[in-house]
């Protein structure tokens, strides 16, 4: 049909008006950042759309139009992330920490932090997304100026909004700093002799299990289903790969209040369900307590815990810790989820595969977590001290008595709060209000405590030579 | 009541018995000690009151929303602050600070920055037992804006032994940020007396 409307100036139009509509909505964030990385992600997609408008002008074919139109309609999804990622929403010292293990992991990297409405924790490469518009929306000319401005990383870490003051949850980061780690353990594995040899072993035990299915078919049924067994084997093996390595990654990084964080998250789900389609082929969450408590158990954390001495009018403080690991110890002796992972022939098999190279992925994720390696002997030193402080309602950030007091891991800052709150949640001699208010200041503590520990640490390494005597 | 000299100071901070040490943390710097006073910084958080739409604070009504009349600023390092002639700003002190039973304190501004029109502080005494970050009531009552960033030294403590005082217990002790207080939510029992209703 022919028409005299000037169809494609009219979508250009529009592609301009959204286009500007977006620019104009990035320039509205004059709120306080915790950090730059929320400027720097503004300033990155201001420069897209405004070279955008070069590509908008020069587009001659209506379905280049359509592209960008929806190109810049999806980059507009940035708007929710940058809404929350503003300082009263993402407390400073949460924003630090991600930084800061963000700044060791992946040198380079940046991070925004965002709260979201939605009830999980994740991170994500916002790079790629970024390259891949920038490669839609930008001139050929034009881009390499563009995404040479990019980071190596640039990582969008959302975390429940409820659950912002949650300090100490929000151990649960490692695992999610862990899914780049497992994503490349799994990239490295499949390539190499000992990946293929386990993948042709699982598809041998595949031709067993379902031998009565296939020796039905005919041989190219045979073939198609040992491939459709096969997929669903890896997706439920290289699922639980991510899943385990990024929960080693959490141990290797926060130690017991990785496991902590986790065991106060699965308190809300089904402990054993069964790897499925329909849950993503997530392992259960008992079968991921009970591999990063052999984790904990294996590099001495748990029996530093055990241990905790009482000082003074102390010993309920680690009285608690000790519940709440024969609490977990407790929880994983259940076998339920084993039990139904042996009873369905594809998550059976898969786990059997999963059994021969998590031990490699477990040291692949210790070896890239490297320095940032919570000891045992750094919780074992700082613990029962912190604990003191906290006792004494101070930050837990430092040990010792000025002048000769030193600067405490953050990490210790955080695990410290948490066998201080299970001992104040659980304190029966406390009525429910002033338990609550007690693990509320707990939180706050912790998170002024993370502040210190990261700023003195800061503060140290800028020191020059010539002021260093005065401290 | 006498005022803590250098030495008592450090020996209040580095007294075997918790319960009646003197913390101060973190001291970035020992140089913070003077002659009888320790130096403090301003934290990361600054906070303003927003003048349209607010008529007035009164003690008879409790404010709703008080947020929505409120602009907090967190400031990263080396992020200025402006402060106008006649601005007040609530800010904290970076350090957090614990005071024992048998010790009391003022804040108050630093000479160099009183000498520009900085008050640092309306409401001046740190009670005995306090634990927290100190709130600071910045004023301007130059005539040019002051800039002011987290970490600067505007404010100094001025130590005195307290005799007979029982730890405080007020809404305003252990706060890890600046606290805007609600003044319709006070203690005094009596309020009604004062104000009775119309």
């Amino acid at each position: 049909m022919v028409y005299s409307f000037p169809e494609e100036q009219y979508l250009k139009e529009k592609a301009h008006a959204l286009r500007t509509g977006l620019f104009f909505r990035l320039e509205e964030f004059v709120d306080d950042f915790p950090t730059g990385s929320p400027g720097k992600l503004i300033d990155i997609l201001k420069r897209i759309l405004t070279a955008a408008s070069d590509s908008i002008e020069a587009a001659s074919d209506k379905r280049i139009l359509i592209l960008v139109y929806n190109a810049v309609h999806t980059l507009s999804e940035a708007l929710d992330w940058l809404d929350n990622a503003h300082v009263s929403q993402t407390p400073r010292g949460l924003a630090d920490f991600l930084d800061r293990i963000a700044s060791m992991l992946a040198p380079s990297s940046m991070v925004l932090v965002a709260p979201s409405s939605k009830y999980n924790y994740s991170i994500t490469d916002l790079v790629p997304w970024l390259t891949h518009f920038a490669q839609i929306l930008v001139p050929p000319a034009s881009q390499g100026s563009i995404l040479s401005q990019l980071p190596q990383n640039l990582y969008l870490i959302q975390f429940p909004r409820i659950e912002r003051e949650n300090v100490l949850g929000h151990a649960v980061f490692g695992h999610e700093f862990g899914h780049p780690i497992a994503a490349r353990f799994l990239q490295n594995y499949i390539a190499t002799t000992e990946g293929q040899t386990h993948a042709h072993e699982a598809a041998r035990e595949i031709a067993v299990v379902f031998q009565t299915e296939l020796s039905a078919l005919p041989p190219l049924g045979q073939m198609k289903a040992k491939m459709r067994h096969f997929q669903v084997v890896s997706q439920i093996h290289k699922r639980a790969i991510e899943e385990l390595v990024s929960d080693a990654v959490g141990v290797f990084l926060f130690g017991p209040s990785a496991l902590f964080a986790l065991s106060d998250l699965f308190c809300q789900t089904e402990l054993d369900q069964l790897p499925e389609r329909g849950n993503y082929y997530y392992p259960p969450s008992r079968f991921r307590l009970r591999e990063m408590h052999s984790l904990l158990e294996e590099n001495g954390h748990l029996k530093a815990l055990n241990e905790l001495p009482g000082r003074g009018g102390a010993p309920l403080v680690s009285d608690a810790a000790r519940s709440v690991l024969e609490y977990i110890g407790h929880l994983i002796a259940d076998d339920l989820d084993r039990k139904n992972i042996g009873d369905e022939p594809h998550v059976s098999i898969a786990y059997r595969w999963v059994n021969k190279c998590l031990h490699a992925g477990h040291q692949y994720a210790q070896s890239e977590v490297g320095t940032l390696l919570y000891t045992v002997e750094l919780a074992t030193r700082e613990i029962s001290p912190l604990i003191d402080r906290l006792k004494m309602e101070l930050p837990p950030s430092e040990i010792g008595i000025w002048p000769d007091e030193t600067n405490a891991d953050w990490r210790s800052a955080i695990l410290s709060a948490w066998v201080m709150k299970f001992h104040q949640a659980t304190n029966a001699g406390l009525g429910s209000s002033e338990r609550r208010k007690k693990v509320v200041d707990t939180q706050r503590l912790a998170l002024k405590g993370v502040e210190y520990c990261l700023l003195r640490d800061l503060y140290k390494k800028s020191l020059s030579p010539r002021e260093e005597g005065y401290k | 009541m006498s005022v803590l000299g250098r030495k008592r100071i450090m020996s209040a901070l580095k007294e075997e018995d918790a319960d009646n040490r003197l913390f101060i943390s973190p001291m970035l710097d020992n140089r913070q000690i003077g002659d009888a006073s320790v130096d403090v910084r301003l934290g990361h958080n600054f906070l303003t009151i927003k003048r349209g739409n607010l008529g007035a604070i009164d003690p008879r009504q409790k404010q709703s929303a008080p947020d929505r009349f409120r602009t907090r600023h967190q400031l990263d390092r080396g992020e200025a602050f402006f402060l106008h002639p006649n601005e007040m700003a609530l800010a904290s002190t970076l350090e957090y600070v614990r005071l024992p039973r048998t010790m009391s304190s003022y804040v108050t501004s630093r000479s160099k920055w009183g000498r520009l029109g900085l008050i640092i502080a309306t409401a001046t005494a740190v009670h005995p037992g306090f634990t927290g970050t100190i709130t600071l009531e910045l004023v301007n009552h130059g005539n040019v804006p002051l800039v002011l960033y987290p970490g600067l030294i505007v404010a100094q403590l001025i130590l005195y032994e307290a005799d007979g005082a029982t730890p405080y217990q007020g809404e305003l002790g252990l706060q890890t940020d600046l606290h805007p207080a609600d003044i319709s939510r006070d203690w005094q029992s009596d309020i009604h007396f004062w104000l009775p209703e119309i």
